[in-house]
């Protein structure tokens, strides 16, 4: 019994965090979310994720003065910070995955969680947890492939409907509203890249990195997307 | 349920009775806590019964009453209420049970009748009524001429005190009893007791248990060990009865069964009670065993009647019974509940409409004492120079009036007078304190500093320069921090307030500005934001205002006289013929939020779209008006034909359609 009020508990305190992310995210609108994977050639490597909010944290800081928006409980500051201190504590568990940090700013609103992974499965496994813990998950399906003898890379990425409806919820002029709301997603590799496949990506000019940055309602919308195929040479 | 939207859709219309209203407000008793006139015709007029008559049918009323075996046809008039009368609720306790009753006239007795078919079979009660049961602890009795609905609901704390709950064989139980409380012959006993004890408990009359209102409960005087003595009283455990295992489960299950059974047994008795003492209070009502309402509260209730008006004959009395005075907390802290004073009589609300606005307008007794005490703290005007900041980019203000003298000079003997009882043991060293204080301060050199006349305006949206965190990438897209800024648009505050000595506040400043706190530009004191939202903060004193505000640019223009935008006379009328007021002019809201790039979402876009029709929403007090304490909140909805209250209802409609 003990056991059930503890999880309908964590339960709560998740949907607190989750309703607020999202209310923060659609009333916001303006941030940038920024993934940095670095690829060694036998699968293992690095990944930070950051969620940047400093262009609206006049906004953000507004909401999180109040106690509830439209009936969503707001999480203080000590609220959120436990929240995140709780999902890096499960990815230090997680097999594959070391060397967890994390940074908070709730000056500016920045929040960065990095860690090393020993294999590509670790590399979702993170994803996962993050996107789960936080209930952010903008796609049905964002895995990473990697096959060191092809060398090739692959990410496949296909959007929520969740999201899209969370979005035509709200006003009837999104793509001003997120006019400056990005996904920015960069990979670097030790070897150079021969070819890729998204047409919206952009390769470094010492061809070993790729950096894509798309609308978010782009990729909400379908219209953009995170698939990739990039080919390593040999 | 269904009893609830019948009474519901019966609350809408039974403001038409064939009986006068001045002889059902005499059926209420004296001593009722809270009563609430509703002026049925005027409601039905200002709304067009049509469209009553069109929102009870979507709310599903009409439906319901066709399953139930009636058929009215869609129509209210067809209910056998009288929709020309006025019809009352009202709200009346003791310390066992709390009533509430609600009496409407009937235009025809058999149109009524049929409505309820569905509740149960009509009996007759007494004194010419018939009488139908509801759910449990409700009632309806009715005759030729009025229904009256009749609730109760037992006061929970009624049956803490022991020798209450002994007298009507309530046990009380503890899930951590032992268990071989379910089996001790004692607890046989006491159980048969309270089977037998249900019958006797009907007999219990409800007036007899009525101790003093408002009078100290005997828990006062009993000692908190006393208490806890009484509840654990330790069955012994027979000897015939091994001891269960305590991490045995079926333990842990026993004491369960045991302890619900009781409580089942418990409820029972109380329901009893509850159903014994509403057929009591039934029968005294119908046979006018009540003292009426006093001729002067009558008139209270009736007199220049809107639409709703509430009206509490003794708010004080009002306010002690809500306050949990019984608890052991107050106990143990000392509280002395008879010492506790608010200072206020009689409270009345009113509802009503002018056209397309709204009204809510509260005014409260007070006592001589208070009255005149409060006369002097409201002593002030705002000053004058304040309506040349109100003006046509007003989006709204908020200005309050006190007089910083009197509510210094006055407040502690007020504090001591008033909430000296709630301070406990702690009562003579606080009130030591604030005599102390009365002598220290120099209220009226504080007053120079701070007469108290404030205003604070919303005048337009500024841009503002922000600056935040991007990033830059390198050709091998390594990511660098970089701060950038955007202007972001934001309202312009202004808080102002009278001072006529700003010598203090002046070399506060000059003392904030050598600490290298902030800088002066052009006579500007400017500070600096140091968190996201905590906006840069100007100070301007000019002439007797000291002017606080985000946006310099603004105080600039106050400073050099360039306030060139045209005065707004409602706005600063308001602020004239009132202590305190506060408005917001709600046609300037859509384009505000387009402005910021604020979306409300979808689902609120069509309504933010209508307030551009919208006038200003007003809250104001004009202080103390006589001994009574006045304030008003009104609304000017969107102009149509029938008013404010047919408009409100066409936007339920549009709701409920969607």
């Amino acid at each position: 019994m003990k056991g059930v009020f503890e999880l309908k508990g964590q339960v709560n305190r998740l949907c607190v965090v989750l309703c607020a992310l999202v209310m923060v995210f659609t009333l916001s609108s303006c941030f940038d979310f920024v993934e940095q994977i670095d690829l060694k050639p036998n699968g293992s490597g690095h990944i930070a994720a950051t969620l940047n909010l400093s262009k609206s944290k006049t906004k953000v800081s507004s909401l999180m003065k109040m106690k509830s928006v439209k009936g969503i409980q707001i999480p203080t500051q000590a609220e959120m910070e436990k929240e995140i201190r709780a999902a890096v504590q499960l990815l230090k568990q997680t097999k594959g995955i070391s060397n967890v940090q994390y940074q908070t700013d709730f000056t500016n609103f920045i929040v960065n969680i990095s860690c090393d992974f020993s294999q590509i499965e670790s590399l979702n496994a993170f994803s996962d947890i993050l996107a789960n813990r936080f209930k952010t998950k903008i796609s049905n399906s964002n895995r990473y492939y990697y096959n060191a003898q092809t060398n090739i890379f692959e990410r496949k990425f296909v959007a929520s409907n969740t999201w899209k409806a969370k979005f035509n919820q709200l006003g009837s002029d999104n793509t001003a509203q997120f006019a400056d709301a990005f996904y920015t997603q960069i990979i670097r590799f030790e070897k150079p890249i021969v070819s890729q496949e998204n047409n919206k990506a952009k390769v470094a000019a010492n061809k070993k990195g790729v950096l894509l940055k798309l609308l978010f309602t782009d990729l909400v919308y379908g219209k953009s997307t995170l698939a990739n195929k990039i080919t390593l040479t040999k | 349920m269904k009893s609830k939207i019948l009474l519901t859709g019966l609350a809408c219309f039974s403001l038409m009775g064939s009986v006068k209203s001045q002889d059902l407000i005499k059926l209420i008793p004296e001593n009722a806590e809270m009563i609430a006139a509703f002026n049925v015709k005027e409601i039905v007029e200002k709304a067009n019964a049509n469209k009553l008559n069109e929102l009870l049918q979507k709310a599903g009323l009409f439906k319901q009453i066709e399953k139930s075996g009636g058929s009215v046809g869609n129509d209210i008039k067809n209910l056998g209420i009288d929709l020309t009368q006025t019809s009352y609720f009202y709200s009346r306790k003791t310390d066992s049970v709390s009533f509430i009753e609600f009496i409407f006239p009937l235009s025809n007795k058999g149109q009524f009748e049929k409505l309820l078919h569905d509740a149960g079979e009509s009996k007759p009660f007494a004194n010419g009524y018939s009488s139908i049961g509801l759910k449990p602890g409700s009632m309806v009795v009715y005759n030729d001429r009025m229904a009256r609905f009749i609730s109760s609901t037992m006061n929970t704390t009624f049956f803490d005190n022991d020798s209450v709950a002994n007298r009507y064989g309530i046990k009380k139980v503890a899930y951590m009893a032992p268990a071989a409380d379910a089996y001790s012959p004692e607890i046989d006993d006491s159980v048969a007791a309270v089977v037998d004890s249900t019958a006797v408990a009907v007999g219990w009359e409800e007036g007899e248990k009525e101790i003093q209102p408002l009078s100290p409960p005997a828990i006062i005087e009993s000692v908190p060990d006393t208490l806890v003595a009484s509840v654990e009283e330790a069955v012994p455990v027979p000897m015939d009865v091994a001891p269960a295992e305590m991490h045995d489960p079926s333990y842990y299950d026993s004491l369960y069964t045991a302890y619900e059974d009781q409580n089942r047994k418990n409820d029972s008795i109380r329901n009893a009670l509850r159903d014994q003492w509403l057929t009591g209070e039934a029968t005294r009502l119908l046979s006018t065993s009540y003292k009426p309402l006093s001729v002067s509260d009558q008139n209270k209730v009736l007199k220049n009647l809107g639409l709703i008006r509430l009206y509490v004959p003794h708010v004080e009395e009002l306010y002690r019974g809500l306050m949990p005075y019984k608890s052991i907390p107050y106990l143990y802290m000392g509280i002395n509940m008879d010492k506790f004073r608010t200072g206020y009589q009689d409270g009345v609300l009113d509802l009503s409409q002018e056209g397309n606005v709204l009204k809510l307008k509260g005014s409260m007794g007070l006592d001589k004492d208070l009255a005149e005490m409060s006369k002097r703290f409201y002593a002030r005007k705002p000053n004058g120079k304040f309506s040349k900041y109100l003006t046509d980019k007003t989006l709204g203000f908020f200005n309050f009036n006190i007089n910083s003298e009197a509510y210094l000079r006055d407040m502690p003997s007020y504090m001591a007078k008033y909430y000296g009882g709630l301070l406990g043991p702690q009562q003579d060293l606080v009130e030591w304190g604030l005599m102390a204080l009365e002598v220290a301060l120099d209220e009226k050199a504080i007053a120079q500093v701070m007469p108290g006349d404030h205003l604070f305006v919303v005048n337009g949206l500024r841009k503002f320069r922000k600056e935040y965190i991007d990033y830059t990438y390198d050709d091998d897209y390594n990511a660098t921090e970089v701060k950038k800024t955007k202007d972001e648009t934001l309202p312009v505050f202004i808080w102002m307030f009278t001072s006529k000595d700003q010598r203090l506040i002046k070399k506060g400043l000059d003392l904030a500005i050598a600490k290298a706190l902030g800088k002066t530009q052009d006579g500007i004191y400017a500070f600096s934001s140091k968190k996201a939202l905590d906006f840069p903060m100007y100070v301007l004193l000019k002439d007797d205002l000291v002017m606080v505000s985000n946006d310099s640019l603004s105080l600039h223009d106050i400073r050099q006289n360039k306030m060139a935008a045209p005065a707004n006379k409602d706005f600063i009328k308001l602020m004239k013929q009132n202590k305190m007021s506060a408005a917001f002019d709600l046609q300037k809201l859509p384009a505000m939020l387009q402005e910021m790039g604020v979306s409300p979402g979808r689902q609120w876009d069509k309504t933010v779209a209508q307030l551009n029709q919208y006038g200003s929403t007003a809250i104001t007090s004009k202080g103390i008006v006589g001994n009574r304490m006045e304030a008003e909140m009104s609304s000017k909805l969107p102009q149509t034909k029938d008013g404010a209250i047919s408009y409100m209802i066409d936007q339920i409609l549009l709701e409920i359609d969607k």
